[in-house]
């Protein structure tokens, strides 16, 4: 497997710093600020790594930003505790993506979508996580990835996952 | 041309600023009219304007790392118990899911 098919004039790439971010504008401020001032940063951190989506003029027509974190357990049920080895559990985020506006509507951010989870996918081949996790920013925009069946994480508003073996079923059924 | 200000901030010092016993410091030039804005916000703190910027750069960091490295909490047993189960639940892929497999796999 290698990578998802976007419409032609379009390619992947790791961001950049020379990379026309200030132009960037996908009708969501906090959206536009992370591309725009922090992800950068944060990748020569190694805190994140962020893939932009060029377009034919090498503008950026759209990103997502992967990251690794934990869901955390607090009092951790008896019975549960006898079946897991720790009180939190290492999993994969989807924590930031947008299209800019004169790219939507072309379908583009459901093949970032699943760009990202080609990438989490090939990823969990050697790191191990025991889910994908999306962070939604506002539950407006859940639906981006409801459309999918992710399912709701509970007491997490924004947030939306998917198991480890789906994302295995997803990588490798036919 | 429009009138700007030098200040002098003090940072966290890298580990090799550190050893060598000495202060790490930035100077931040910014327009008047910013100046004039964080000096108001700094008197309003009762901080100096060095200390009120370097403040607001510790808070703009670690923004920057919790914006991608803040951990998801699950608290009540019962939530915690559900999610536990999705992850474990076998892994059958709706009409959607085989959907979003089959753009994965370029087939699509």
């Amino acid at each position: 497997m290698t990578a998802v098919r976007f419409p032609t004039g379009y390619r992947l790439a790791r961001l950049q710093r020379n990379h026309p971010r200030a132009s960037f504008d996908c009708g969501s401020d906090r959206v536009n600020d992370w591309l725009r001032s922090k992800a950068d940063q944060a990748q020569r951190k190694f805190l994140s790594a962020t893939t932009v989506l060029l377009d034919s003029q090498e503008a950026i027509a759209g990103y997502y930003t992967l990251a690794l974190g934990q869901v955390e357990f607090s009092e951790l049920p008896p019975a549960t505790t006898r079946k897991l080895p720790k009180s939190s559990l290492p999993i994969a985020k989807l924590a930031w993506l947008g299209v800019h506006r004169t790219h939507q509507k072309r379908g583009l951010s459901e093949r970032l979508i699943a760009q990202a989870m080609l990438d989490c996918y090939q990823a969990s081949q050697w790191l191990p996580f025991v889910a994908v996790i999306v962070d939604c920013l506002e539950e407006s925009l859940k639906g981006l990835y409801a459309r999918w069946d992710f399912a709701d994480v509970p007491a997490n508003p924004t947030r939306v996952f998917l198991s480890a073996s789906q994302l295995m079923e997803l990588g490798s059924s036919q | 041309m429009p009138k700007s200000h030098v200040i002098k901030v003090a940072v966290e010092p890298e580990d090799s600023t550190r050893a060598r016993g000495e202060d790490a410091s930035l100077l931040i030039e910014i327009d008047h009219q910013s100046w004039q804005q964080l000096d108001l916000a700094a008197r309003g703190r009762g901080v100096s304007l060095s200390d009120y910027i370097s403040e607001l750069l510790r808070i703009a960091a670690e923004e920057d790392r919790l914006a991608v490295t803040d951990n998801v909490t699950i608290s009540s047993p019962e939530d915690q118990r559900n999610f536990l189960e999705a992850l474990e639940a076998s892994p059958e892929l709706t009409p959607a899911q085989r959907k979003l497999g089959a753009m994965m796999r370029s087939e699509l």
